[in-house]
């Protein structure tokens, strides 16, 4: 009886109710006319990448730090690829876990405005 | 060594359909005796079909580091932390009826939840802690047919408190199989495959393939499956490796008995 009562309590711990998308947990982001580095894509970088991609960090062979270098990511090595990915698929970047959509969205933003400085 | 060899004499239950808690990547009918203490660390490598470049996928190791307690004999709780999404896992194992001359197989019920602590509150600002739950239920049944084979059917229910509507339902189902065979006296050939109802098509149904070796007070598994998650929704639900393309994952779990 009481293994009965016991597997009971884990059961009605076990299933959740209410779900909701990524989106709805979202901040609704202002539109951004012309998005410049310094100013909207730094921020992300610097959150979400650097903490690896830095000099010292474990993908320093492939630095973040600067304009230069996130353009030429951006151009050269597939960066807007790679953070385009889904969780579980191979080569996704950030490792830790897709970043929002409306950062990626501004990334892609950025790329089609010309990789503004 | 001794108490392993220990011939039950009063029962006639089946023992140990499999050796280890998990038959690849997926939960196996076996408990944790009571009492006893498990460590489990397990890594999952990057895709090995990036070659030399990546050596094999070597460079892009994912960990989970565990343990599991038999709180009795047909209880244990178990507790993880893995590097993909940053996520704890609880899990609770029970044992529902035992394989015996008069029931045909070992049913064994799993419950984990996920925690996904990676979401920064930063990036969603109006994320609740109950955003970052998955659930996952397991029914398991397993049935040894004899010393050298033992085959096991799963159903699983995983839901998600927080899913991409583009890839992924909030609520799945799905059922596979698993079986171990032997090969000599420690080592064991292990094979499982899930078909998941509710997939959208991005993503695959895993298949894993893992050899069981058994070294003294450790069991060590190692792996080949195109599913790189380790948590118990992770694993069923998101497999992104590709079998057909060579996209897949070299991996081990290490269990070590205290």
């Amino acid at each position: 009886m009481k293994k009965i009562v016991l597997i009971s309590g884990i059961l009605l711990l076990a299933f959740g109710c209410e779900s909701g998308t990524f989106e709805e947990i979202s901040e609704e982001m202002p539109l951004i006319e012309e998005a410049h580095y310094t100013e909207h894509i730094k921020p992300i970088i610097d959150a979400n990448c650097i903490e690896c991609h830095n000099p010292d960090g474990v993908s320093s062979f492939r630095l973040l730090t600067n304009y230069a270098e996130v353009k030429t990511a951006v151009q050269e090595t597939n960066l807007l690829d790679r953070i385009q990915r889904q969780n579980g698929e191979e080569g996704q970047m950030p490792q830790t876990g897709r970043m929002p959509q409306n950062l990626i969205d501004l990334i892609l933003q950025w790329n089609e405005q010309g990789l503004l400085e | 060594m001794a108490e392993l060899d220990t011939v039950q004499t009063e029962d006639t239950y089946a023992v140990s359909a499999f050796k280890g808690l998990q038959i690849v990547s997926l939960q196996s009918t076996k408990l944790a005796a009571e009492k006893d203490f498990y460590l489990a660390v397990s890594h999952r490598f990057g895709t090995v079909k990036n070659g030399f470049s990546e050596f094999f996928g070597l460079d892009n190791a994912t960990t989970k580091i565990g343990f599991i307690y038999g709180l009795n004999d047909w209880l244990s709780l178990s507790a993880s932390r893995h590097t993909l999404l940053k996520v704890y896992e609880g899990a609770a194992k029970y044992r529902i009826m035992r394989q015996s001359d008069k029931f045909p197989v070992e049913l064994v019920g799993y419950n984990a939840i996920g925690i996904n602590s990676a979401l920064k509150k930063k990036d969603y600002p109006k994320i609740e802690f109950t955003d970052r739950l998955a659930y996952t239920s397991e029914l398991l049944a397993s049935r040894k047919f004899s010393d050298d084979l033992s085959l096991q059917f799963i159903s699983a229910y995983v839901h998600k408190n927080l899913y991409n509507p583009e890839i992924e339902n909030e609520n799945q189902f799905a059922v596979g199989a698993g079986g171990r065979m032997k090969l000599s006296k420690r080592l064991s050939l292990n094979l499982e495959y899930i078909y998941n109802f509710d997939k959208p098509d991005y993503y695959t149904n895993p298949l894993s393939i893992g050899l069981d070796v058994e070294t003294g007070g450790h069991i060590f598994q190692l792996l080949f499956t195109n599913s790189q998650a380790m948590t118990e929704s992770g694993y069923i639900t998101s497999a992104a490796g590709d079998w057909g393309k060579g996209d897949f994952f070299f991996g081990f779990n290490l269990y070590r008995v205290f």
